[in-house]
């Protein structure tokens, strides 16, 4: 084997450059901030269903799409009946969940987590997919008040 | 001036070190400190917050990402409780939904009610590179002589990765 030889170089070099990209990859893919949101804030609601009750999460879709899980855990207190559902891309408010009413005497919070499954035909599309919570009361002149809560989406694997 | 030998310990060694990058993340992607089941009842009483004796635990990266923490549990309670965390022997904080509703006797007699939080924990909550233990915590709101019987219950965390 001869000293300087070239080829060695050159596969050293490519095992190195790998080894950068390797480690870069994973530093740059290991924080999706978008993809979970948390609020510490209460925040009451009025209005029958559907409009967006103002949380968003989003996740990347590879080509070949696959199904995403989203997971919505929240305190609550309501003087009726509510519904909750997910916008996808903008697309109308869909698969309804229904929330219970609920008003502790003792002025605390009940608590919920709804889970919803988002197949590709649901409106997801390659690249960056942006999903909202969205729901209201059932009950003309009713409120509804979101505790602390938090919104995550995944990729089904 | 390297010889040919230096060479192929040099390749070697990135070898290795590469090897053990993509080794690394799949042993560490299914680990049984993960997740936590409970197939018992306990009892606890007092005022919140004190610990509930579940841990799990998770690996961060270099790169601290946030993490979500799932808990989901049957249980009867005497009084209004409230459900926390505390990350890394912190003070026990409450990172999402917490009320639990009083239900029954706290016995075990009867029927049990059922409560699943999900909680995201960012690196700013206390998340640190390496290991990381989350605890559940908690405790009544209203009474200090108030008991939480929690039944069979599932604790388990994933990082955002």
């Amino acid at each position: 084997m001869n000293i300087g030889s070239g080829r060695m170089k050159r596969l050293l070099f490519a095992m190195g450059a790998a080894c950068v990209v390797m480690v870069m990859g994973t530093a740059a893919f290991a924080v999706p901030p978008t993809e979970a949101l948390r609020i510490e804030t209460n925040q009451t609601f009025t209005g029958l269903c559907c409009f967006s009750l103002g949380e968003t999460v989003s996740i990347t879709e590879p080509k070949k799409l696959v199904p995403v899980v989203v997971t919505f855990s929240t305190d609550y207190r309501s003087s009726s009946d509510s519904l909750v559902e997910l916008s996808v891309n903008d697309h109308p408010c869909m698969k309804l969940q229904g929330m219970q009413a609920a008003a502790p005497a003792d002025g605390s919070f009940a608590s919920a987590t709804f889970e919803w499954t988002i197949f590709p035909g649901d409106g997801l599309t390659p690249g960056n997919n942006k999903i909202v919570l969205c729901g209201g009361l059932d009950t003309t002149g009713a409120s509804l008040t979101l505790g602390f809560r938090t919104l995550a989406v995944r990729i089904s694997k | 001036m390297k010889t040919p030998s230096s060479i192929k310990l040099c390749l070697l060694f990135l070898s290795v070190v590469c090897l053990g990058t993509l080794v690394i993340p799949t042993a560490s992607a299914v680990s049984s400190k993960e997740l936590l089941r409970v197939q018992q009842n306990q009892a606890f009483q007092g005022f919140c917050c004190f610990s509930w004796l579940e841990s799990v635990r998770v690996t961060e990266p270099s790169t601290v990402a946030p993490v979500i923490v799932t808990w989901s549990t049957d249980y009867q309670a005497t009084d209004t409780f409230i459900a926390g965390l505390s990350v890394n022997g912190g003070t026990c904080t409450l990172f999402g939904p917490a009320w639990v509703q009083p239900f029954r006797q706290a016995d075990g007699s009867g029927s049990f009610d059922s409560r699943y939080f999900q909680w995201v924990i960012l690196p700013s909550d206390g998340l640190v590179k390496g290991k990381n233990t989350f605890t559940l915590c908690g405790g009544a709101f209203f009474s200090p002589t108030g008991v939480i019987l929690l039944g069979a219950n599932t604790l388990s965390v994933r990082t955002m990765q």
